[in-house]
This record gives C-alpha cells, structure tokens and sequence, in this order.
C-alpha cells in the first residue's frame, strides 16, 4: 500500500508478520485523563472541558488493551452460555461486541450518539486528553490486538512521552478494524436539509 | 518539574497580564492529507479560532461590526473554517437531532496542549505561544505525520 500506511513517518507498531485478511487494521494510542475515570478521586481539583471523545462503530472493535483479558474471558463465558442459551445472541449485538460494552467501563462504553449511515450502534472513548493514530496496516490479522509490547522503539519513547506531559495519564492502545476513518464524515450537501 | 495539579503542559502565555478569569485552553489537530482515513471528532466546546484561520476570522467579525448580516458572518465563518471543521451532520442523539457544534474532518491525532485556570491571551495560541518543551513536541507531531496539517484550536472555558 499505500497510500495509509505512509501517512505515518516513524514505524511505531510491530504488526504481526502474517496478515489473514485484506480489510485493514489501525492502532490508536489514547490518553485518558485516569482522575475523569476514578469516582473515587472526583473531588480532586480538575480543569473543565479538558478532554475529548472518540467514536466508532462496535464491529470495528478489536481490542483495547486496557481491558483485552476481561473482554476475552468475557466472551468466552458468553459463548459458553450461547450453547445453552441461543437467545443470548441478539440481534443488536454479537457476543464478541456484548463482552467488549460489559468489560469496557471505564475505558469505553457504547453511545447513545448515533451515525445518520450506519446501523450499527457507536461506543465511546471518553475522557481523553488526546488521541493519535500510531499503525496503519492494509491487512487484518488473526487473533491481534496491539499492546505495549507491540511498540518498536519509536513507539515506546512516544508511549513514555505522551505519559509525562498532563497530570493522571493513562495510556491505552485501541486496535480496530479497517483503515477507513472511524465513522463517514457527513457533511451538509450529502443531507436533505443543505 | 510538573506540578501535579498543572495543566499547563506546552502553554507560554505572552505575559502575565490576564485578560479574564475565563480559561484557556488549547487543543493541536493533526489533519489528515486526505478524508479516506482518521478520526472525526467534536470541535472544542466555546473554541475561538485556530491559529491557522484567526486572521481571516477577525477580518469577518470587522465586516460584521460594518454591516454583514449575522448570517453572512456565519456563513463566512464556516467557509473559512471548511478545511479543518465542518457543520456537524456526522454525530446525531438519540432523539434525532444533530448535536450544534461543528465537527472535525479526519484528524490523524488530536491532543490537549494546555489548559490555563485564566485568560491570557486576547487572541488564539500560536506556535509561538508555545514552551521550548511544546515547540518539540509540536515539531515532531509535525515529522511524525508528514503531509498533514496542523492545526492549534483556542477554546476558553466559560
């Protein structure tokens, strides 16, 4: 490729050599502000509107690594229960993606925002002092998500970089599907009322 | 070393005269060469303007104070601000209506700068705004992602 993966100078995520798929992949590196995460450190003095969100289709999700062993265990649990259960498996979400909403909190949620041209329902990314796309690969990997680990040398001083600058710093690692940008942007001659 | 209670991060407001006790607060967007790839996200919540479009903003807001009907002005406004942010028809509520703020084009990273607890600049943060430390970081964001913009949003917290 392409056009994506060169949008990027520094290579910053080891991406499996073997890909199996040809639908693409892309890695955020998200920082949370962890205080907004806490309950329990609410009253802690914090600035408002320091923060931002990001917003994707669930089928895009592929793990965060925050959250990636309880999302697995979880999903396992359900497909165990789907054999006893088959109603367990909506018709609005697949178990992979009701494990990924039930382990998400605090990291991400599913929203209640949602896309005029997508019928699939949006999660949420929030409390973020920012977000920056990190990999971009044009194919899709089995069982691959991106973890610390995953970081080349570049990668890992960026990791450590972005750590130090706002007060509470989480750091997590958001691989997804596809390297289309996260929702269409819509813009106001493609609706009826532009 | 970082206070930490500091939010300060690359902030160096011209000089320590405040304006207001209205907060700062400064967001960098990494806009992307091209629409087939990033995130698009909300514009910051009461943003004055970006370094990069304050100039032709300001030029409008003179027209307005010399006659442009406030709808002209608004319209000057999006198409000045058109190659970074867009009106919102991407991100709906449940109940049908599309959130009132603009949102932005792909975005290849989108990061807070800094947020001050007072008002210091009477304009919008520019490059030159920025400590040694955030000149860095801004120079290699601009490395980082070659062929994008970048962009340095000023909000204030009201």
């Amino acid at each position: 490729m392409d056009a994506p993966t060169q949008l990027i100078s520094k290579r910053m995520v080891d991406f499996p050599s073997n890909g199996v798929g040809r639908e693409g992949t892309q890695v955020w590196m998200l920082a949370y502000a962890e205080r907004l995460l806490l309950d329990s450190r609410i009253d802690e003095y914090i600035p408002l509107d320091i923060t931002t969100q990001l917003l994707f289709p669930i089928n895009r999700f592929i793990g965060l690594d925050l959250t990636y062993q309880q999302h697995q265990k979880r999903y396992t649990e359900l497909l165990k229960s789907v054999e006893t259960e088959p109603m367990l498996r909506t018709n609005y979400l697949t178990a992979y993606e009701l494990a990924a909403v039930d382990t998400g909190r605090p990291y991400l949620d599913i929203s209640t925002i949602e896309h005029p041209q997508l019928t699939r329902p949006l999660m949420i990314v929030p409390h973020l002092y920012g977000a920056f796309l990190i990999g971009i690969a044009s194919v899709s990997y089995a069982d691959w998500h991106c973890t610390q680990r995953d970081l080349t040398e570049h990668g890992q001083a960026f990791y450590e970089r972005i750590k130090t600058i706002f007060p509470s710093t989480k750091l997590g690692l958001l691989t997804l599907r596809g390297t289309e940008p996260l929702v269409p942007l819509v813009l106001k001659s493609d609706t009826d009322d532009a | 070393m970082r206070r930490d209670e500091s939010y300060d991060g690359f902030l160096n407001p011209p000089g320590e005269c405040r304006i207001s006790n209205e907060g700062e607060r400064v967001w960098l967007f990494v806009r992307a060469p091209t629409d087939a790839v990033g995130a698009i996200v909300m514009e910051p919540y009461d943003m004055t303007s970006t370094d990069r479009t304050y100039d032709a903003e300001r030029a409008a807001y003179d027209e307005l104070v010399n006659g442009l009907s406030f709808e002209e002005y608004r319209c000057e406004i999006e198409r000045i601000r058109e190659p970074l942010f867009v009106p919102n028809r991407t991100y709906r509520s449940d109940y049908g209506f599309f959130y009132d703020e603009m949102v932005s084009r792909p975005v290849l990273a989108v990061f807070l700068m800094g947020a001050l607890e007072k008002r210091y600049h009477e304009q919008v943060y520019t490059y030159d705004d920025l400590t040694d430390d955030g000149k860095a970081f801004y120079d290699f964001i601009k490395t980082l992602y070659p062929g994008s913009e970048l962009y340095l949003a000023t909000a204030l917290e009201t």
